[in-house]
């Protein structure tokens, strides 16, 4: 759309009074965010336009830099951003890459500094102040965000910028040990349902967004919102089979926040247990409801503790959409369904190391720091195969005897600075079997 | 109309023994359409549905292979009925088409053990002439679906979903383990859509074409069935594959369960006419604020929204309470006595209510409900509302002559009562029960493949006291 975009700015006197305001407020924590174009990578092989936010730069409240990384790619969704529980104030700096104008807004929080809205005509194009394409970093700031979970996306022509993906998850936990009054959790995940039309999205990356018709064959193709039909369905920006959680352990609660970024209602459900729904909106429920899933409509939220169980092997946990014609990819299927389906991997530490079985560079072996010198994914503990033969057999006995009363660091399989007995003994356990095991060795 | 003079239960008494001779008699509650665990054989299969529009569709479906069962593939699958604490077992054989590749079931809400089969996606799944079988222990009571795991998009639309009932321990008269979940009588109601372009290109085996993700349904089912087909009786012949309706006949008074089951894609405002619902269950719970609490975070509403993949347990009641005339057409200061409709029945109706105590122009208010003298409000045994016992119809009907007939009028504006139809008119009311639409509020909805009335719709049938109900 190229109509004349006049926007109402603030007067200057009144920026450097906002300025002021926002430089004294140190300690903040902030999140420095790139729109910018991007690719989601369907599953079935189709590249659809997309816009997402790239994390560029993230700051603690006590000035630490968590993260510096200008050239960061733009996701969809953005990376979730984390408001700590006992810092109440979010700053956003929004730069602009995209072709046109933007703004950020969270839904359910109150901006501190909302600025005025971009009018075109009479008609409201944003909510808030722009950041606009290719000009200053815009800053946003969130006094008392409230705790629980929520969505940021654009504030500005939503119909259009959200669903090309200018949306993030914003969660805060109430205090140092919960995530909301009682709700006390060992794990937190984050999934953020969302659905695609690649037709107007296209249309958007190609400047043909509202234009009538795309296709003069085809009167009722019409690339714009009102006719929008959702093709690919995602979880955390990916279609199943590319969909992923990570892995979780067991004996645990685990807070799973779910997002609805689409723009259509989507209805999680779990197989094989139920979930205890905790929050809706980030209001958390007087009375928690058990349920096996439940109705997320667009930009609504839900927290919904998992509990699980401890026990000797691994478990995976199944969400998908409960309205299952969502389980495709544009109508294809790669390894029997698609869509809005992922897994949840909970595994168990055999060797309690901390470290689950899939991460753990020797799953039998409690070797919490997962030394592991010659970097071929078994932790020195569990490998005296210094030939990388596959088998602990003469050959590194040999080796190992040559290296004996040395600092070689592969064969120091305890880590304690000097080839000695003690690795000895270890080598002589193994001895006539393969290293490992290991659930990251190749 | 007739003179009020004549003894209308006599007359009544008379069509009724006529109508025993149509229905027959049974003494006990209907239980739900469905087969007797805990141990289930099913065969998913081929079959073909008829519409409510004159058309037919290709379908894969749930047949119950079982001894006692008749093989056939069926729209929706068997409504599975257990009871809490069965180990529950379903054998799954797969003989569909080698094109629809391996099927599978999951089991929402239930902790589901698998054995045989081959992996996939959701759960095991049952190759092409395969089989797999699932085991659960029905834990919890209350109301729960199955629907296929494999390719579940094109599966689910193609017929492969039923209902499971979990009998509490406290009996088949409850929904869950508390006194507020009894009810009288219980039905179960499967909502599903059909997009009817998937089922020509299956039909067709242009298995290439089906796009899923361009979903447009234009046909919507009630046990399967459209409007007005679900008004059938069970298992009629000309329905093979859809053998249940929802077509739920009850007395004044009593408390009705309906045991929603959503395994379709799409969001139903199910809007229930007549009275108010009240969900007592979601998702195999009661709506409770804890144990022992019974369902005292119930709501009320007249529209309850089906969501896909989700249950829930509706309660509706119907008595006439304060509609302000009487219903049965009693005359003031004449005795009824109650066994001319049972003759079990002792005293005359009402004779349990004093209008003396509640005199319009005095002050004392009627008991509310809660308050323990509410039932007094009612019959104890034809739950008639007597505050209203003997209130003249206050209207003076028209002439036969000057009137129009809806198909289902009975030609009198009284419940059970008798009256003259038009020559020609059809009379499908022959009980003179009162209908009550139930259907989705998404109007659109109410049609089969664009024709009206059709689809999502059916009418729940309140009937006279003195009618044998199933």
């Amino acid at each position: 759309m190229k109509a004349d975009r006049r926007t109402r700015t603030i007067g200057a006197g009144c920026l450097v009074a906002l300025l002021l305001l926002l430089a004294g407020s140190a300690g903040a924590i902030e999140y420095h965010l790139t729109a910018m174009p991007t690719t989601l990578n369907m599953p079935d092989g189709v590249g659809v336009p997309a816009w997402g936010y790239a994390v560029t730069r993230i700051v603690d409240s006590g000035g630490a830099v968590l993260l510096d990384d200008p050239a960061a790619a733009a996701k969809v969704p953005g990376d979730p951003m984390v408001v700590p529980h006992n810092d109440p104030t979010l700053t956003v700096f929004l730069t602009n890459q995209l072709p046109e104008n933007t703004s950020i807004h969270i839904l359910g929080q109150q901006l501190t500094n909302p600025g005025t809205p971009t009018f075109v005509g009479d008609r409201v194009m944003s909510f808030v102040t722009e950041a606009v394409a290719g000009g200053p970093v815009q800053t946003y700031q969130w006094d008392n965000f409230k705790p629980g979970t929520y969505m940021a996306q654009s504030a500005t022509n939503p119909a259009k910028q959200v669903q090309m993906g200018l949306f993030a998850a914003v969660v805060r936990d109430g205090s140092a040990s919960a995530a909301y009054p009682g709700v006390i959790v060992n794990a937190q995940r984050i999934l953020v349902f969302h659905d695609v039309d690649p037709e107007i999205q296209q249309a958007v990356h190609d400047g043909r967004y509202g234009e009538f018709p795309v296709d003069p064959a085809d009167p009722d193709n019409i690339p714009s919102s009102p006719y929008r039909k959702a093709r690919y369905f995602l979880i955390n920006g990916k279609s199943y089979p590319e969909t992923t959680l990570e892995t979780v352990g067991q004996g645990l609660s685990v807070l799973l926040r779910f997002v609805n970024a689409g723009l259509e209602t989507h209805v999680p459900q779990i197989l094989n247990t139920y979930l205890t729904l905790v929050a809706q909106d980030g209001i958390a429920f007087t009375y928690p409801k058990e349920r096996y899933g439940f109705e997320l409509s667009s930009a609504a939220t839900m927290d919904a503790v998992l509990e699980i169980p401890a026990g000797t092997d691994p478990v995976t946990y199944t969400i998908y959409d409960a309205i299952v014609a969502n389980m495709s990819n544009m109508g294809t299927y790669q390894n029997g369904a698609g869509g809005a389906v992922v897994k949840l991997l909970a595994d168990v530490d055999s060797d309690n190391d901390g470290v689950l079985n899939s991460a753990d560079n020797c799953i039998l072996v409690a070797n919490p720091n997962q030394r592991d010198t010659n970097g071929d994914g078994f932790g020195n503990y569990c490998d005296p195969d210094l030939d990388d033969s596959g088998l602990v057999d003469t050959l590194d006995f040999l080796a190992f005897r040559s290296a004996f009363g040395s600092a070689d660091p592969d064969a120091d399989f305890d880590g304690n600075g000097i080839v000695a007995t003690s690795d000895f003994l270890i080598l002589r356990n193994f001895f006539g079997q393969p290293p490992g095991p290991s659930g990251v060795a190749p | 109309m007739r003179p009020h003079f004549f003894s209308r239960q006599t007359a009544l008494g008379i069509a009724l023994t006529a109508l025993l001779l149509v229905f027959g008699s049974s003494g006990a509650l209907a239980a739900v359409q469905g087969i007797e665990g805990p141990s289930f054989q099913l065969t998913a299969k081929t079959g073909s549905i008829s519409t409510s529009d004159g058309e037919s569709f290709l379908m894969w479906g749930y047949a119950d292979a079982s001894a006692s069962g008749n093989n056939t593939m069926q729209y929706p699958g068997p409504t599975l009925i257990v009871n809490q604490g069965d180990v529950v077992t379903v054998t799954l054989t797969n003989s569909l088409p080698a094109e629809a590749g391996n099927t599978s079931i999951v089991f929402p809400g239930q902790v589901v053990t698998t054995s045989g089969g081959v992996p996939g996606v959701l759960t095991q799944e049952a190759a092409t002439g395969g089989s797999v079988t699932y085991q659960f222990t029905a834990t919890h009571p209350g109301t729960f679906l199955y629907r296929s795991g494999s390719q579940p998009d094109l599966q689910v639309e193609m017929g492969l979903v039923g209902a499971i009932v979990v009998y509490p321990s406290m009996g088949r008269s409850y929904a869950y383990n508390h006194e507020d979940a009894r009810f009288d009588r219980e039905f179960v109601l499967v909502i599903t859509e059909m997009d009817p372009t998937i089922h020509r290109m299956v039909e067709y085996e242009e298995f290439n074409l089906i796009d899923t993700s361009a979903y447009y349904p234009t046909n919507w089912f009630a046990n399967g069935r459209n409007f007005p087909d679900n008004l059938s009786d069970d298992f009629v012949p000309w329905l093979p594959h859809q053998p249940y309706k929802f077509n739920p006949r009850l007395h004044p008074g009593e408390r009705v369960l309906v045991r929603s089951v959503s395994v379709g894609n799409q969001l139903h405002p199910f809007h229930y006419h007549g009275n108010d619902i009240e969900v007592i269950g979601e998702g195999g719970r009661l709506l409770s604020s804890g144990p022992g609490m019974g369902a005292d975070l119930a709501w009320q509403a007249a529209t309850r929204r089906t969501i896909p993949g989700q249950t829930a347990d509706v309660m509706w009641t119907w008595n006439a309470e304060q509609l302000g005339w009487d219903i049965y057409d009693h005359q003031p200061g004449v005795d009824y006595p109650r066994a001319e409709i049972d003759t079990t029945w002792t005293g005359n109706i009402c004779d349990n209510f004093d209008p003396l105590l509640y005199e319009p122009n005095t002050t004392t208010q009627l008991p509310a409900p809660g308050d323990p003298d509410y039932a007094d409000l009612f019959d104890p045994f034809t739950n008639e509302y007597c505050p209203d016992h003997g209130t003249l119809f206050p209207v003076i009907l028209p002439t036969r002559d000057s009137l129009s007939f809806g198909p289902y009028y009975a030609g009198t504006p009284f419940l059970g009562g008798e009256g003259e139809l038009a020559p020609g008119d059809p009379g499908l009311n022959a009980t003179a029960g009162y209908f009550y639409m139930w259907h989705s509020h998404t109007e659109k909805e109410l049609t089969s493949n664009d024709i009206w009335p059709g689809g999502l719709v059916t009418f729940a049938i309140v009937e006279h006291p003195a009618v044998p109900l199933p």
